[in-house]
């Protein structure tokens, strides 16, 4: 028997995987970035319509109630995507410093350039 | 005749550039004056122009680090022999450049240091400053296995190998400590001479005496973690 909000969560994982294919065709997520979202989501939807999945993996690592494992995975899923980005950030920072540096060296050549061209 | 070039980083030194630049001219007309403003908001570039010596503007502000690798990757393109670090603040004393520059002619080191605390002392600060450079340059001196009493001095010199070296490798936060370990670790030979300090000229340093301590953790950690990466030239192989 299929719940009502076995129904909506199904719906809405399947509305959040489509919105990332959307974001993917439209080049305003990279394909490299988009892996975790997609895996993420299929999870979801996983859950959401294998009920009995919940249960079996609180049954093993011996959670009692089985909702706290959801959120277990949820801040799990959070924290390594938070990591994600700073170390996408981290290189973006050092690729702009390097560009930054190569700016000033190059503007100084082209202006001595022009100097020894008068 | 080595070429030899005077790296100052200047952030907002406008007051102050225009006199350490007369000052190492004076003592030392043979060297190349490079200028790396810092994406300063005062006229620091106007007034390098002014005495036509040449400046790197960087776009926007890239902090010590950044600062001081772009003078040094201006070094190794332009083939210089050996690269001086000078702040911008007129702190350091351009009479004594020889005294970095001599070790490496001789061929006695790959980079030279200049120390407040070797010999003729006469820097002045906050205790706690003080205190805090001294335990950076203990802990620096555990892990490098050699003794430095003062990794946090601006004011060096370098060899053409270590400035192909950096102009690699430099890192951005805090990286005169982090510099010596990593030039350490890839087997440079780093020496200290002592060197007196002036007070600063005018505005103020970049750490405040009531944030000694915090830097002193952030700087020992950018430390114990350098030494633990690998040296530069395996992770290449």
């Amino acid at each position: 028997m299929i719940s009502p909000i076995q129904i909506i969560s199904i719906l809405a994982s399947i509305f959040i995987i489509v919105f990332i294919l959307s974001l993917i065709r439209q080049r305003k997520l990279r394909e490299e970035y988009s892996i975790m979202w997609l895996v993420g989501s299929l999870a979801l939807i996983l859950f959401s319509i294998w009920r009995g999945l919940l249960d079996i993996i609180a049954n093993l690592v011996g959670v009692v109630y089985a909702p706290a494992i959801l959120l277990l995975i949820g801040i799990f899923f959070g924290v390594v995507m938070f990591l994600h980005f700073t170390v996408v950030l981290s290189k973006q920072a050092d690729r702009n410093k390097s560009l930054t540096q190569e700016l000033a060296l190059l503007r100084n050549r082209i202006e001595e350039l022009e100097r020894s061209g008068d | 005749m080595p070429k030899i070039a005077a790296i100052i980083p200047a952030y907002n030194e406008a007051e102050n550039i225009g006199g350490v630049i007369r000052e190492i001219k004076e003592h030392h007309p043979e060297i190349k004056i490079v200028v790396v403003n810092d994406a300063s908001t005062d006229n620091t570039e106007a007034v390098v122009m002014e005495s036509g010596e040449t400046v790197l503007t960087l776009a926007h502000n890239l902090g010590i680090g950044g600062a001081v690798q772009t003078g040094l990757r201006y070094a190794a393109e332009n083939d210089y022999d050996i690269a001086i670090q000078v702040d911008g603040d007129g702190q350091h004393i351009p009479a004594e450049i020889d005294k970095l520059t001599d070790p490496i002619l001789a061929g006695d080191a790959d980079v030279v240091i200049g120390s407040r605390f070797l010999g003729v002392g006469n820097f002045k600060s906050s205790l706690s400053r003080k205190l805090g450079i001294r335990v950076i340059s203990l802990v620096n001196s555990i892990l490098v296995g050699s003794k430095t009493t003062d990794n946090t001095s601006g004011f060096r010199a370098h060899n053409k190998r270590a400035i192909a070296f950096l102009s690699e490798h430099y890192s951005q936060d805090y990286p005169e400590p982090v510099a010596v370990i990593e030039l350490f670790r890839n087997r440079f030979r780093v020496m200290e001479v002592p060197t007196r300090m002036r007070e600063r000229e005018r505005g103020s340093s970049s750490i405040g005496a009531l944030n000694s301590i915090y830097y002193m953790i952030k700087v020992i950690m950018a430390n114990v973690i350098a030494f633990s990466r690998k040296p530069a030239s395996k992770e290449d192989d």
